[in-house]
């Protein structure tokens, strides 16, 4: 009976070890040609000059962190609904993945606050929400490893990953009026008043490289964890 | 009537017991077995319906359980832990369980030998006491099946006897009995069904 | 109904009859609010300012302290096992368990409230706007809480862990709530951000019970 549950995870197996070459590819060539447009060929920006060069890392790690989470949110109830033993190893394979862009994202914004803004960490809208997503990732992987039996680890945290993605949308609601109704000295932008085609180009080609790369990461974690409990399962049924 | 077929139990990455099967007809009694370990405790929390079934069936006059709070309004269970609060009394304990079971209390207090005890606060009863007030709110809860794990742990001559009594009460009603213990000695007339693997 | 209201007087009940635990809740409130001013300093028109966030802090640490003992005690005596093995819906049987948390919690604050309003210097023209944000959040408080709670009660107690879970999500209470207040102190409407603790509120009242009692049943081992 449980050999059974692991039939369709067979499929994903094969899946990954097609895609996994054409992740590890995309991740070198679109870094590359990232770093290539962020660094050399995209203009600095007329107010911070060269440190801008920091959001080519900064911001793209925000959008994975989040869009990460979004896809552990749909995984956790999908995996709720259908049983499926397969979104909860999605779920354990991402969260940390997810946690790292997200720290990634905050200490880069750090590192690019210190000379723009003079400050190491201000308590702006959208640093604020990145930080508040951090600790959810954290309360999730916190979770979810205390947990020997993966069925109970898997819906408990599935359930704060449903309770947390409700959440999202109020933190930054929320977030973003605490920090208007106690307007801070300067109002700062990150981006400058607009985009710049020059630089929303990199900004994509580098979102694309983090997408590559967290799809590679995230399936070889995968492909582990499903190695790992077929090994437990069989251990199980020898006793 | 109860039966259950090939039935298998696991908790966390254990397997702790499998393909166990029995039937119980009404008025019957069935003792559980086994060293400490084995399983019984756990085979009991199946049967309760706390945990839930990895492998096999069970079946009330032929036909599977797939409504679980059915089930439960059939089944009662005494564990290891007795489930009492110690700030409530005698009384109020009783009552709270009725409560709990939406049923109503048809002067309980006076099962087992608690009379006397009935404004005493928990907490200053006796292992025997606490154990005889948990059996006496399983008593009154109007199940079929009670499920008792270990009930003559802590009581002593007297409270064996009104175990025994109680029992056989409820058996005389055509109520179904299964008992998990070390002492199969204490309960006479019981069927024995062993965990561990033995002939009983 | 009747049945719901008779498990709920066995909660208060149990609830009334632990003073020790709610001495602790109170003892702990005041401490709080007695050890920030030296953490800030004795500037009264900081603490002025400062008053309405520093009493829902202590407001919400205390709540932490009481919703991570939920569900422990029931776990380590077996009460657990006959509110699962009731015939009574697992999530009425957690409301009234719930509700009793917070009717203690309330209690609590309503001792507590004056007198850390004068230790804070707080204006007194916003008391109102307070209990009525406390009135909103606190049950928020217990709801997310209750949910966290039974998540957990498989695992050995850990109350960071129980913070750590709880934290992303009672950031947005305080800052409605806190920014009610502050919202009457600067001359402003409080009704966006009571209407927003509210809408918490309501989402979560005819959720979370269903939502704890799953999870319970599904921590079982």
């Amino acid at each position: 009976m449980s050999i059974s549950r692991f039939a369709n995870p067979g499929q994903f197996m094969r899946l990954a070890e097609r895609l996994m070459p054409f992740c590890a590819v995309g991740v070198i060539l679109s870094f590359a040609a990232g770093i290539y447009v962020a660094l050399y060929a995209s203009p600095p920006d007329y107010q911070q000059g060269e440190t801008v060069r920091i959001m080519y890392v900064h911001v793209p790690a925000a959008w994975l962190g989040l869009m990460i989470y979004l896809a552990m949110a749909i995984a956790a109830g999908t995996g709720l609904v259908a049983k499926h033993a397969l979104a909860d190893i999605f779920c354990t394979a991402a969260a940390p993945v997810g946690a790292i862009l997200t720290a990634l994202c905050l200490v880069t914004g750090s590192i690019w606050g210190k000379p723009t803004w003079g400050a190491w960490w201000v308590w702006d809208a959208r640093l604020t929400s990145v930080l508040i997503l951090f600790l959810l990732y954290c309360g999730y992987i916190v979770l979810r490893g205390s947990f020997e039996d993966h069925d109970k680890g898997g819906k408990a945290g599935a359930i704060l990953l449903l309770v947390g993605v409700v959440n999202i949308p109020i933190i930054h609601f929320s977030v973003q009026w605490w920090n208007t109704l106690h307007q801070p000295a300067s109002v700062l932008r990150m981006n400058g008043p607009s985009i710049d085609a020059g630089m929303l180009k990199p900004l994509l080609v580098m979102a694309l490289a983090y997408v590559f790369y967290g799809g590679f990461v995230i399936l070889l974690r995968m492909k582990t964890e499903l190695l790992a409990r077929r090994i437990e399962a069989a251990e199980m049924l020898q006793d | 009537m109860l039966s259950v077929r090939s039935l298998a139990c696991r908790r966390g990455k254990r397997l702790v017991f499998r393909d166990i099967g029995f039937t119980l007809e009404a008025g019957g009694s069935l003792l559980i077995t086994g060293r400490n370990g084995s399983g019984k405790s756990s085979l009991l929390r199946v049967l309760a319906g706390l945990l839930p079934v990895f492998e096999g069936e069970i079946s009330w006059d032929g036909v599977g359980v797939t409504d679980w709070r059915a089930h439960r309004t059939r089944v009662g269970y005494l564990g290891h832990l007795e489930a009492l609060k110690p700030e409530l009394t005698v009384a109020e304990t009783i009552e709270h369980g009725c409560a709990l079971r939406g049923c109503c209390n048809t002067g309980g207090v006076d099962l087992l030998g608690l009379a006397d005890l009935r404004d005493r606060p928990v907490r200053m009863l006796s292992a025997g006491q606490k154990k005889r007030l948990a059996l006496a709110r399983l008593a009154l809860s109007q199940t079929a099946l009670w499920l008792l794990d270990e009930p003559a742990s802590a009581l002593d001559d007297k409270g064996q006897a009104m175990l025994t009594d109680l029992i056989e009460r409820h058996r005389a009603e055509g109520g179904l009995m299964i008992i998990a213990t070390h002492q199969p000695e204490d309960f006479k007339g019981a069927r024995r069904l062993s965990l561990d693997g033995d002939p009983a | 109904m009747t049945e719901f209201l008779r498990l709920l007087r066995f909660d208060l009940r149990l609830q009334a009859r632990q003073p020790a635990a709610w001495a602790a809740l109170v003892l702990f409130f005041i401490l709080v609010i007695v050890l920030l001013p030296f953490a800030i300093g004795p500037d009264a028109d900081l603490l002025n300012r400062l008053a309405p966030g520093l009493i829902w802090l202590a407001a919400l640490l205390m709540s932490l302290l009481a919703l991570d003992k939920l569900f422990i005690a029931d776990t380590r005596d077996g009460t657990l096992d006959l509110m699962l093995l009731s015939p009574m819906p697992l999530p009425l049987i957690v409301f009234g368990k719930l509700l009793a948390q917070m009717a203690m919690i309330f209690l609590a604050l309503a001792l507590m409230i004056l007198p850390a309003a004068l230790l804070l210097d707080m204006n007194f023209g916003i008391v109102p706007v307070l209990l009525l944000s406390l009135a909103l959040g606190v049950p928020v408080l217990v709801l997310l809480g209750g949910i966290a709670a039974a998540t957990t009660v498989a695992l050995h107690r850990n109350p960071a862990l129980l913070t750590l879970l709880l934290i992303p999500f009672y950031i947005p209470v305080l800052i409605f709530a806190v920014g009610a207040c502050d919202a009457v102190l600067m001359g402003a409407s409080a009704r966006p951000h009571l209407f927003l603790l509210g809408a918490m509120l309501a989402l979560l009242v005819p959720t979370s019970p269903f939502v704890i009692a799953a999870t319970l049943r599904n921590m079982q081992e």
